[in-house]
């Protein structure tokens, strides 16, 4: 039988309206999308541009535009910025609504739901809150701030609650500005019952420091799919080789860093709650679907398979992939006065040559502490060359760039 | 199997509705309840804190009978609570309620423009800028100082908070307290399964 003939006119609008669609959903994704071109080769205020333009569109990513526009802003230095859009996210992590569709999520993909981030990612939005607030010489916001960071923690595993010790050891700092020795003290011991090698976790030498500089290295743990039929999220080490870093002041040798909370064990250590186990269910009943769909001969294997393929038990891999993979502190005491400060990376004890940073004419002040924070990147802040315009130098690979003979 | 082009049309229709979102914008008080619940204090709480502050202090028999109008100056508000907060919007909000509502029995002073203030003085005194009138400044009879503080609990996916807003006017010679009164709110908040 043949099919009617159609309507050419009544078709044509049709592509035109999917096109419309596709445009709609294309605006926002390239700009998060050339936001973060910007943000990994360091033009943060080109990032902040872009991310901009997505801060106040209210759907179910709102909390991750705000995050990632706070990244640039913090990074490029625009504290005011990067505390409007860190406050707009914390409101809503910190809040109890997105019921809709947090109840869709539970019938449908799990990323139907309002993005809220992990119990990590939400404890370091208020932890780059504090540190601004720190930077202000606000310690009292501060302390409120990293309070925050501690009590997005508690809902992690039993026995990860209070491990998320940067935040810990700010307190300390903070108590110890504001005059209370005995809190210090304990926000201290805090820190060094999750850290106990870091050296700088010790209240009695930080008494007298006025300098403390915050290092990030390396890249957000990655979350990936995992269990059945990818229902459940997993976290594996972010593409970084940096694993340490020391820091000089005018050619003197500052301190070498410590680690003072690691990202990956955090994300890993966040614990499986109610969700997760609606989640695995979602993804066994999907692979069963499969299965019998692969054993059934007869004509409801296509009604099986097909049930299968629309069953909907996808993990929800949103994250704020700005993030670095560790924090790092260094802190000591310095004369007030202009210094030139010079950051080396290590990976594997190695010094990575194009990741050495250089930054001249940084202030350190006489009447309070002097708070840096800085990021590990190639070819930041150095005044190197990039190897692809490199007249000596050709790589083909990243790997290739790592292991170059370096002068 | 075809499909008449007229059968995709309510699913275009919905496919456009999806990607453009549910968007609602809208003009709310001040004073309205937060869409996003949480358990930290909100506009509400400031506006209820500012006002329960103010009927306070005006009621104080000092101020209330006082034969010239006492001068009161900020102190800094102390941030115990789990929460950043901006302190100064809390004393702004008493201040401009105390001043709408007192109709001049309380002078305050504006002690956060001092540098300002000085400066026009000493440019108005060596003639630089011209001087309607010279006056002294004023010194603070009282001082309006605070604090904020909380008590946090959580377990699982329930959290509560509660929080205690404290503010006291205190004698500027003597150091004694003429007045002091606290805002107190207690929030629990359960998080959905959804949200871990």
């Amino acid at each position: 039988m043949d099919s009617p003939r159609r309507n050419p006119r009544k078709c044509s609008a049709l592509p035109a309206v999917l096109l419309l669609c596709l445009a709609a959903v294309g605006c926002g994704s390239s700009a998060r999308h050339f936001g973060r071109q910007a943000f990994r080769r360091h033009d943060y205020e080109t990032a902040q541009m872009f991310f901009e333009k997505n801060k106040d569109k209210a759907d179910r990513n709102f909390v991750l535009y705000n995050l990632e526009w706070a990244s640039a802003a913090f990074e490029g230095g625009d504290y005011l910025t990067a505390r409007r859009a860190l406050e707009t996210a914390a409101e809503v992590m910190r809040g109890y609504g997105g019921s809709t569709e947090g109840i869709i999520s539970l019938i449908a993909n799990e990323s139907a739901k309002m993005f809220k981030g992990d119990p990590f990612e939400r404890a370091m939005a208020n932890f780059y809150d504090g540190l601004i607030y720190y930077r202000w010489g606000d310690y009292g916001n501060a302390r409120a701030a990293f309070h925050q960071a501690l009590m997005a923690d508690a809902s992690s595993a039993e026995d990860h609650r209070e491990d998320f010790a940067v935040a810990q050891f700010m307190i300390g700092k903070c108590y110890q500005k504001l005059g209370e020795p005995d809190n210090a003290r304990i926000s201290f011991e805090k820190a060094r019952k999750a850290y106990p090698d870091n050296p700088y976790f010790s209240g009695k030498a930080l008494r007298d420091h006025n300098v403390l500089i915050i290092l990030q290295l390396g890249k957000a743990p990655k979350k990936i799919a995992a269990g059945p039929a990818g229902s459940l999220d997993d976290r594996v080490r972010g593409n970084y080789r940096e694993t340490r870093a020391k820091v000089y002041a005018n050619r003197k040798l500052l301190g070498a860093s410590s680690c003072a909370v690691d990202l990956l064990h955090q994300a890993k250590t966040s614990g499986r709650t109610a969700k997760d186990t609606i989640q695995a269910a979602k993804g066994v009943a999907k692979t069963g679907l499969f299965a019998a769909a692969a054993a059934t001969q007869d004509d409801t294997s296509a009604g099986l398979l097909l049930a299968a393929l629309l069953m909907p038990a996808q993990a929800d891999l949103r994250q704020w992939d700005l993030l670095p993979g560790e924090i790092h502190v260094v802190s000591a005491k310095l004369p007030p006065g202009s210094y030139t400060f010079k950051v080396e990376f290590f990976a594997d004890g190695k010094r990575m040559n194009d990741f050495r940073q250089v930054w001249h004419y940084v202030p350190v002040e006489e009447d309070r502490d002097t708070l840096l924070v800085f990021r590990s990147g190639r070819n930041k802040a150095n005044g190197h060359m990039p190897p692809r315009q490199n007249p000596v130098f050709r790589a083909e690979n990243d790997e290739d760039l790592a292991s170059a003979p370096q002068n | 199997m075809s499909v008449k082009p007229k059968a995709l049309i309510p699913v275009v229709i919905m496919a456009v509705a999806m990607v453009c979102g549910c968007v609602d914008y809208g003009r709310v008080a001040v004073d309205s309840e937060d869409p996003f619940h949480g358990s930290t204090l909100d506009s509400k709480d400031l506006l209820s804190t500012a006002e329960k502050m103010a009927r306070g202090i005006v009621r104080i028999p000092q101020i209330a009978t006082a034969d010239k109008p006492p001068t009161v100056a900020f102190a800094r508000v102390t941030n115990r609570s789990s929460q950043p907060l901006d302190t100064d919007l809390y004393l702004e909000e008493i201040r401009t309620r105390l001043i709408k509502h007192t109709g001049g029995k309380l002078i305050f002073l504006d002690r956060a423009r001092s540098e300002e203030v000085l400066r026009e003085r000493e440019l108005k005194r060596t003639g630089e800028v011209t001087a309607s009138s010279k006056k002294a400044v004023l010194g603070a009879d009282y001082f309006l100082t605070g604090s904020i503080r909380s008590v946090d609990k959580g377990s699982g996916r329930v959290r509560s908070t509660a929080t205690f807003c404290r503010f006291r006017l205190t004698d500027a010679e003597t150091m004694q307290i003429m007045w002091e009164d606290s805002y107190q709110v207690k929030k629990i908040g359960k998080q959905g399964v959804w949200d871990r």
